[in-house]
């Protein structure tokens, strides 16, 4: 079995910091049957909750509302005849290069469940103005050998005064690169957290994020649970392109079995910035002595009125803590139980939607304890 | 109730008590004073059975309903089901793990030891927020993070609140007054006085003499050179005002 970890190529450099202001990142995946129609909507905090609904459902009841570029327009009447069309449309993108868009035009009642390996490379989700939505993106299990690797990229766009909460989960055994882009307008707000576990080799997820409008704001947590030596590496740009825009990232990494978390986090405060304030950090537990860490939380900062801190840290479980917990009748393999399972599951306070933070809670505990 | 003899201690290779004895009866209350590095935190780590504190000879007995346990022979959760407490000097901030549930499971660890039934959730948030209530805590920080983001003055109440709660048999305060102003001093020693019973004893440890004055220790030891070189009442800390240590 081939365990060749696969490299980063030309295709995956950051998009310079001139030319940030349309997504310029030139990449030609090989395209995958689409099958975006199958968007899984949560009802509840419980998985078993989860129930498929046709994009269609979405469309009737005024929620959403699909585009395609270079394609006529999109009305029929019949119900069954619009599912057809539509799933036309949408397969048709295995052909060509036209770009579907899904707006979500009000604030859904419901999570999204989106499987990136039912997207093709080219679709967008526009967030219309003033509505909120809690999108889910997740990996399903898929066959692929060991040194195979799925590709899977998405954009959003957020309109002015409009929220996304954004999970992302890519806990399967497929080694996966996966790119998240992300354009934030005026007031808008975009909260995600991302967690990378699983028995996978190599996983990769880019995120970049492109506050355009006056007082967006950004919050990026998440976490790497690496174990059997995998490398999971998460990179992140948040370019701040206006005035009196936040961003906030929480990172951290648990890694055990000589595995390697990487983090690589740059926030570009360029010369439009003014009023920006930023706070980055990444923590990072090592549970033996042979898994590492590279970190690299980074700002680069064009403008002087801005407030911007930044931080890192590596450690094994704090010796402290475990006495500590011991002096109140704890025993100690419990002590370090519960402090690692609170060392990850703190990385979903900021998470709003109950399920998209009882999703992940329960993706920790079942990384952590197999349940 | 613990007897000390001839304890040798060492930290990283440096010897910090040196033949250090001490005897506490239950009902009464010792406090400790003396220069910095003189080993009195050392003493009360080494008791709570902190493991980077080397014990190199000597013993620690504690005596539990009649039978005389040897303390240096159990781990440090061990030594905390059997009624050995330490609130310690810095309180540690964990994020991530609630307080009350903090505070519950650590009561359970006891009740299970002891072979109690052990609360509901219901039953040990009333407890819980009945005890706040004595440290003039706020019942919220119940709900956050433990000690997390707490003042150097809340944390030391949330300790006082765990021993509220464990009803320990033999209670440490590593400068539990330090970091108090003097309206939260006196309601932390109001709780220690109400705890206090013929069944348990205190060990303080103190710079100052300013907590004494709300709560009257039995014996008063002068630790210095990981020794204890005098020992005696209230008077003696007086007299530390007067005269400092170096008359020792």
């Amino acid at each position: 079995m081939n365990l060749e970890i696969p490299r980063k190529t030309e295709a995956w450099k950051f998009s310079p910091l001139g030319t940030v202001n349309s997504f310029n990142i030139k990449t030609k995946p090989e395209l995958k049957k689409v099958d975006f129609h199958k968007i899984k909507v949560a009802v509840g905090p419980s998985e078993q909750q989860v129930h498929t609904v046709h994009l269609q459902d979405l469309i009737d009841s005024g929620t959403a509302e699909v585009s395609f570029k270079k394609s006529e327009s999109y009305f029929f009447n019949d119900s069954n005849t619009k599912r057809a069309n539509l799933d036309r449309n949408l397969e048709s993108l295995t052909k060509s290069e036209k770009t579907a868009t899904l707006k979500i035009l009000k604030s859904p009642q419901s999570t999204l469940w989106i499987d990136p390996n039912s997207l093709s490379s080219n679709i967008e989700i526009e967030i219309c103005e003033n509505s909120n939505a809690n999108i889910l993106f997740f990996e399903t299990e898929k066959d692929q050998a060991a040194d195979e690797s799925s590709f899977s990229k998405i954009s959003f766009s957020i309109d002015q005064n409009a929220k996304l909460e954004l999970g992302v989960s890519l806990s399967t055994a497929n080694n996966s690169f996966s790119q998240i882009n992300i354009s934030v307008g005026e007031g808008a707000h975009f909260n995600s957290y991302s967690l990378m576990s699983g028995a996978a080799v190599y996983k990769r997820l880019e995120t970049n994020v492109f506050l355009t409008g006056k007082e967006s704001r950004a919050t990026l947590n998440g976490l790497n649970c690496t174990r059997a030596k995998s490398i999971f590496d998460y990179h992140s740009n948040v370019f701040h392109l206006n005035k009196d825009q936040v961003t906030h990232q929480n990172y951290k990494a648990v890694c055990k079995d000589q595995s390697k978390s990487i983090f690589s986090g740059r926030v570009h405060l360029t010369e439009n910035s003014s009023g920006a304030a930023v706070h980055q950090l990444n923590n990072n537990l090592l549970l033996d002595k042979k898994s590492s860490v590279d970190t690299q939380p980074e700002l680069n900062i064009y403008h002087d009125n801005v407030k911007a801190s930044h931080g890192a840290t590596t450690s094994s479980l704090d010796e402290n803590h475990i006495f500590y917990f011991s002096s109140r009748g704890f025993k100690p393999e419990h002590t370090k139980k519960i402090l690692l399972e609170a060392f990850c599951k703190s990385t979903c306070s900021n998470l709003e939607s109950p399920g998209i933070k009882e999703f992940f809670k329960k993706a920790i505990s079942k990384e952590l304890y197999g349940v | 109730m613990l007897e000390i003899k001839n304890l040798n201690v060492s930290v990283e290779g440096t010897k910090v008590l040196k033949d250090f004895s001490l005897s506490i009866e239950p009902g009464t209350v010792h406090a400790i004073m003396g220069p910095n590095g003189s080993g009195k935190s050392t003493l009360s780590k080494v008791i709570a059975g902190h493991p980077d504190y080397k014990v190199e000879s000597g013993s620690i007995e504690f005596e539990k309903d009649f039978n005389k346990i040897d303390l240096l022979e159990l781990d440090p959760h061990e030594r905390s089901l059997n009624g050995i407490f330490l609130a310690n000097q810095y309180p540690v901030e964990v994020p991530g793990i609630n307080n009350l549930d903090f505070l519950k499971e650590s009561f359970n660890n006891h009740c299970k030891f002891q072979g109690a039934s052990e609360p509901t959730d219901q039953e040990f948030e009333k407890l819980a927020l009945k005890n706040i209530d004595r440290v003039s805590l706020s019942p919220q920080f119940l709900y956050r993070g433990l000690n997390e983001g707490f003042s150097g003055g809340e944390k030391k109440r949330n300790e006082i609140l765990q021993m509220l709660l464990l009803n320990p048999a033999f209670s440490i305060f590593d400068e539990t007054d330090s970091g108090l102003d003097i309206d939260s001093l006196k309601v932390v020693t109001n709780c220690l006085n109400e705890a206090k019973s013929s069944e348990n004893a205190f060990l303080l440890i103190t710079h100052y003499k300013r907590i004494l004055d709300f709560i009257k220790p039995d014996f008063i030891h002068i630790l210095k050179d990981g020794k204890i070189v005098k020992t005696g009442d209230i008077s003696l800390a007086n007299e530390l005002e007067k005269k400092g240590y170096d008359w020792l």
